[in-house]
Order: C-alpha cells, then structure tokens, then sequence
C-alpha cells in the first residue's frame, strides 16, 4: 500500500457523511452478491472461505455487512471529479461503504459481474480514502496491514486491484470510506 | 502508552497449549457481568455498547468470547514461566478466544474485585498467542495490533485500558492475558 497524500481540504468528508446518514444504501454486500452470485468471477472461492469459517451474514444472525452508497445516486458526484483530479486518474467506478458498529466485511476481494471489462482497461488504479473522522474499532486490513485511527482524508493506493482485504467495526459509530478504481491518466 | 516487552515462543510452546485447549468448553462465554451488577464501570459500558447496537451472543448476537483458565483449562506452568518472564507476581490471567465473526467491543476489565485491584501496583499484559492471521485484530488504547509475531507480549499503559479485539478471519483467533503485582 502506498500512501498518497490527505484530501482533506479538497473535500468535506464531514458534509459527504451527513448527506448520507439517514439514505438507504443503493447495495448490501454480500447480500446482493449472494443473491444474484452467477457470473461474479471470484465469488464462490470467497464464499467457500466464508463457509468453511462459519461466517454469516447479518440477515442470517451474523456480522458480515456492509453498504455502498453511490456517487450520482446517493451522493454528489463533484465528489468523484475532486478526487480524479486529485489521484490523476479517470474513474471507472467509485463508491462509500459503511460498516455498522458490530459489523464487517470479511476477507474478499472486490468481485463483480464486470471483471471482464475490468480486466481490459489499461493501467488500472485502485485507492481507498479514510473519510471518518479517526476512531476506535474502524480497522481496514490488507494481508499484512491494519489501518487504524487514520486520518480523515488519507488516501492509500493498493498494488492490486484484487488485493484481499477486510473491514470491521467494533466501534461505537459507523464506518465510511471512499474507494475508487479507473485508470490512471 | 502501550510496550513490547519481549518474545515467548523460545520459552512457551504455545501452539501445544492453543491444541490442548482448543476442544475443550471454555470457563464461560464473555461478558460475564451484565449491567444490573453492582460492579465498578459496568453500567457506563453495557450503556454505550447498547447505544451501538451490539448484541451479545447470549442474546444471539455476536459479541462474546470463550474464557480458558490455568489448571482447568491449561497447565499452570504456562503461568509461572510467562510471570519470570515478564518480571510480575500473577494475580489473574486467562486465554481469551474470538470466533470468526464475533468480537469484544471496546471495554475495560471490570470485575467484582476492583476495590482491592485498584489498591495495588498493577501491570497488565497481553501475550499473542496464534500464529499471524488476517483478520486478526486487538486495540488496546490508541494502538492496533495485527499480524503479530507469535509470542509477542505487549505491557499496556495500564490494567484498566479500554480494549477490544474482532476476528474478520478465517481462524479462532486467541490471546493470553495477564496482570500482576509489579515486584
């Protein structure tokens, strides 16, 4: 993971959360995933693991949830062109997820149905920005590293669009975070 | 501030002591206390807990953890060998055991002893006994542990720090725990 820089003067993280506070998501994960799991390459090995590990859903009396909220639909899409702008790269799909206190998305990587289209846009970028203001019990983790207590508005680039990671919330308020992949420019 | 004292996997074979306990049923499920306790902090943290929508694993909930202990659960030896280590006369310790999927919200040790507790010269430790996992986590105060070597001890700032830890993996994810009387 490399580290970028802090967006926090570019955008007002604090506004961004409030406007969704209240929304419902435009997605659930795994729900949506597990309803529809058919043409999501990647998905069944992630399922297999959740499986063999006993992992639930929240809809089956477990912990595995989260949200994503989209620019456009649930949140203003200026957002997005900042953050482009910012990380100099064009967006292909972009996105908040929020994590309920007692919550967490377990060990995946971001499967979808357009892995294929993925797969040919060239120099493919992927980052995550910490758009919370830092508290205890917001982790996100890749293979070898947690994040914790960052601060708002950092931006870390991954060196892998389909880099395993997790994210939980044993904290007492929710947990947002922007995420983002294109090609750079 | 929380401190790394040192590594016990030269002195401690935990993966045998992880294999004797790992079938066993544990003392009891955490939290052992609930809120009408008449116990020193209690109220204050089930108040937050519930305010966060946590919901305990009795209640068909995911916070909870299994509780080992030495001579029921593990030999006491582990306990005499881990206090020269770490130069402390023991007064209490267990092995604590998350699930994948629960969790031990943010919280302190309270217990019904704190009245004599609070008169001594504590220190409190935390022994990372499983092998590096993902999805592994403890927060003690403003530090994160993750993917820590196994045998790791880390003193904390103090016996009454708020913690937590969460296990989004694939393994049971267990932790030694320790205080004592400073000597």
């Amino acid at each position: 993971m490399k580290y970028i820089g802090n967006t926090g003067d570019l955008i007002d993280w604090n506004s961004v959360i409030s406007t969704l506070e209240g929304q419902p998501p435009a997605h659930t994960g795994p729900d949506n995933s597990l309803e529809h799991p058919e043409g999501i390459v990647g998905f069944q090995e992630i399922r297999d693991k959740w499986d063999a590990a006993g992992i639930k859903t929240v809809k089956e009396g477990g912990t595995n949830n989260w949200e994503m909220y989209l620019p456009g639909l649930n949140f203003d899409k200026s957002v997005v062109d900042n953050f482009c702008n910012y990380v100099n790269a064009d967006v292909t799909f972009a996105w908040i997820s929020n994590i309920h206190p007692g919550c967490m998305s377990h060990w995946h990587w971001d499967t979808s149905g357009k892995e294929d289209m993925y797969d040919l846009v060239p120099n493919m970028v992927r980052y995550c920005c910490f758009i919370n203001r830092p508290e205890f019990g917001h982790v996100f983790m890749t293979e070898e590293t947690a994040f914790s207590y960052s601060p708002q508005g950092d931006v870390w680039q991954w060196p892998d669009r389909k880099l395993w990671h997790g994210g939980v919330n044993f904290g007492l308020s929710e947990k947002y975070m922007f995420h983002f992949i294109g090609p750079s420019r | 501030m929380t401190k790394f004292v040192g590594n016990t996997n030269t002195i401690i074979d935990w993966d045998h002591v992880i294999n004797v306990i790992k079938d066993l049923s544990p003392g009891y499920v955490g939290p052992r206390h609930s809120k009408d306790d008449d116990i020193v902090g209690i109220r204050e943290m089930s108040m937050l807990w519930d305010k966060a929508g946590f919901k305990l694993l009795k209640d068909g909930g995911t916070a909870g953890w299994d509780m080992f202990f030495p001579d029921t659960h593990f030999d006491r030896n582990i306990v005499t060998l881990f206090a020269k280590f770490v130069n402390v006369e023991p007064i209490d310790c267990w092995i604590s055991r998350i699930h994948p999927g629960n969790m031990t919200p943010w919280h302190w040790d309270c217990n019904d002893k704190e009245d004599e507790y609070s008169k001594l010269k504590t220190s409190r430790f935390t022994c990372h006994i499983s092998k590096p996992q993902v999805g592994h986590i403890t927060m003690v105060e403003d530090k994160c542990f993750y993917f820590q070597e196994q045998g790791n001890v880390w003193e904390w700032p103090a016996r009454t720090s708020w913690h937590g830890g969460i296990n989004c993996g694939l393994e049971p994810k267990y932790l030694f725990n320790f205080f004592g009387i400073v000597k």
